[in-house]
């Protein structure tokens, strides 16, 4: 019995923006669930220890302007743009 | 003059004597690829004009190949994928800016599985690279193309990158030396990102002297990227003395001796080099690390975590391929996505987010952040007492083509003794360890705890000068 069930699996791909077919859907539930099986031997790593994460030190700099304007290479990277927007499809339907 | 053998070192010599010019060195690799490319399909593209950098420096017209997942200006910076197949880097990564000024030279873009996910370089969109040691096998991957690229003569210093062994394993199957150094050794700035705090990029060449020289001149910390270790530029070339450290205690990781998923003819390299150094003066002591098993759960959980987030920026709004057919923005990301990333992307992405989600986030992503922190603790203490810890590099011998990819569980095992040390990001440095009995290469791998890689490079650097496997050249490349 896989681990990760065809729903669970449709829910995820939604998020991940993944547009998947049917096929696609079995197969990736059949493989993740084998993979989430074997990341359960995790548990048997912490069962005697009290591990704590240490957190990592922040390195700061001065909060100064430096002049930064490849804006026309950026923009020169996009599948579609004006001289100052990207342009995408629409987000929101008007009615 | 040059051979597939020759080093950075001896063409440095050609060069100041004037033997050599920098156009001729370059023309000869140049001529290397168009002859042997096609068949190894090592760069996706190579440049055709290049610019002599206004440089005295100690790499001045020394030719290499970049990964192409490092930004070189101007040039395409595919990551080994359709999705960034037309995508321009607008600058340089830092470490291609470093090299440059150094006076290196690029030649071309490396092949790589895509986004550096993979083992094999099969999962490129460009098709696989093939080992120069044996056509029919891959050169490990994802760094394939760097690897195959050194391995066969066409370029004497190749940058790869690592996120889980992907500098190593390659080095491991093609008979070279490959670094993955402590984490912040250099600068991620314009390295596509596939796992944050793993990913490193390494240099792949033929001997150690020549890795502990690029590897230098990398190295520093950079305002680009905080996460870069906040010192000045390292020499790692300083303690090449062709013997050992003082004192030498060598740890062999048990497992590497024992354990049932260590190919028979990998042990048996391995059981022979161990022999080696007790013969350079090594003391060797058997130890054990026992967080090392959970090294593989927690690296899959942590990178795929971390590609999931990192890939988010691939939807076809700002770079990349984007599928325009789309009447809104959501579609518009759905099928980008699903028409222009791989499918091993996409398990990834799909893996990443489901360990990130509600209700998930504690079983997964939180016990490997625990377990990566003891994996950690657990070889910083076994280095105390240690020069160094010794293992194969990897506990396969370099597969088929097409043998890996069926069962994607397989293909992950064979990164058992290379991927622990990522995730804990302390540094390993795999080097030549001798040939199977049908001619492929064999890796050792020499671990260490944090900044210990002068010590790492001296240790291999002796057993290197001591073994020579770095003078054999593959059959049809001499």
């Amino acid at each position: 019995m896989s681990k990760l069930t065809r729903d669970e699996l449709k829910k995820i791909s939604e998020l991940s923006a993944l547009k998947l077919n049917s096929a696609e859907i079995d197969k990736f539930s059949e493989e993740i669930g084998q993979i989430l099986e074997y990341a359960d031997t995790l548990s048997e790593a912490l069962a005697d220890q009290n591990v704590t994460i240490t957190l990592n030190e922040n390195i700061l700099r001065e909060d100064a302007a430096i002049a930064s304007d490849n804006s026309k290479e950026i923009l020169a990277q996009a599948p579609e743009h004006t001289n100052e927007y990207f342009v995408v499809p629409k987000i929101v339907d008007q009615g | 003059m040059i051979t597939p053998v020759t080093t950075i070192t001896q063409l440095k010599k050609l060069l100041d004597s004037g033997a050599l010019s920098p156009t001729e060195v370059i023309n000869h690799y140049q001529e290397q690829f168009k002859k042997h490319n096609p068949a190894l399909n090592c760069a996706i593209e190579l440049f055709e004009h290049i610019e002599q950098p206004p440089s005295n420096g100690p790499l001045r017209g020394i030719p290499g190949l970049i990964k192409d997942n490092i930004c070189q200006k101007g040039r395409i910076a595919s990551a080994g994928s359709n999705m960034l197949k037309n995508y321009h880097a607008p600058y340089d990564a830092t470490i291609v800016q470093r090299l440059t000024q150094s006076g290196a030279v690029s030649l071309g873009r490396a092949n790589m599985d895509e986004f550096a996910m993979g083992a094999s370089g099969e999962y490129s969109a460009f098709g696989p690279t093939k080992n120069p040691w044996n056509r029919e096998h891959s050169p490990g991957g994802s760094s394939s193309g760097p690897a195959a690229a050194v391995a066969a003569g066409l370029v004497p210093w190749a940058i790869g990158s690592e996120t889980g062994g992907s500098v190593r394993q390659p080095a491991s199957f093609c008979n070279l030396v490959g670094l993955y150094p402590t984490y912040g050794t250099f600068s991620r700035y314009g390295i596509i990102a596939f796992a944050s705090s793993t990913d490193q990029v390494g240099p792949l060449t033929r001997t150690v002297a020549d890795n502990a020289l690029i590897a230098s001149i990398m190295s520093g910390k950079d305002s680009h990227d905080a996460t870069t270790i906040q010192q000045d530029s390292q020499d790692y070339t300083q303690f090449l003395t062709g013997t050992l450290p003082e004192n030498c205690v060598i740890g062999v990781l048990e497992d590497a001796l024992t354990s049932d998923g260590v190919d028979e003819e990998v042990r048996a390299n391995f059981e022979h080099n161990i022999k080696i150094l007790e013969q350079l003066g090594a003391k060797i002591k058997p130890i054990s690390i026992p967080s090392l098993k959970y090294g593989i759960a927690v690296y899959f959980i942590l990178s795929r975590a971390e590609a999931a987030s990192n890939l988010s920026r691939f939807d076809g709004s700002l770079y990349g391929s984007s599928n325009r057919n789309q009447e809104n923005l959501f579609n518009m990301y759905m099928d980008t996505r699903h028409d222009f990333f791989g499918e091993e992307v996409q398990r990834r992405i799909l893996l990443g987010n489901y360990v990130l989600s509600a209700g998930h986030f504690d079983a997964y992503y939180q016990k490997a952040q625990k377990v990566r922190a003891l994996i950690r603790k657990e070889i910083e203490v076994a280095c105390k007492d240690l020069t160094a810890i010794i293992s194969p590099t990897t506990s396969v011998l370099p597969f088929k083509l097409g043998e890996g990819i069926s069962d994607p569980l397989q293909m992950y095992m064979g990164d058992y003794f290379t991927v622990p040390n990522c995730v804990a990001g302390l540094p390993a440095l795999s080097v030549p360890g001798g040939f199977s009995k049908d001619g492929l290469p064999i890796g050792i791998q020499f671990m260490g705890g944090a900044q210990s890689e002068s010590i790492l490079y001296q240790c291999a650097h002796a057993f290197e000068q001591a073994t020579q496997h770095y003078l054999h050249t593959p059959k049809g490349f001499e």
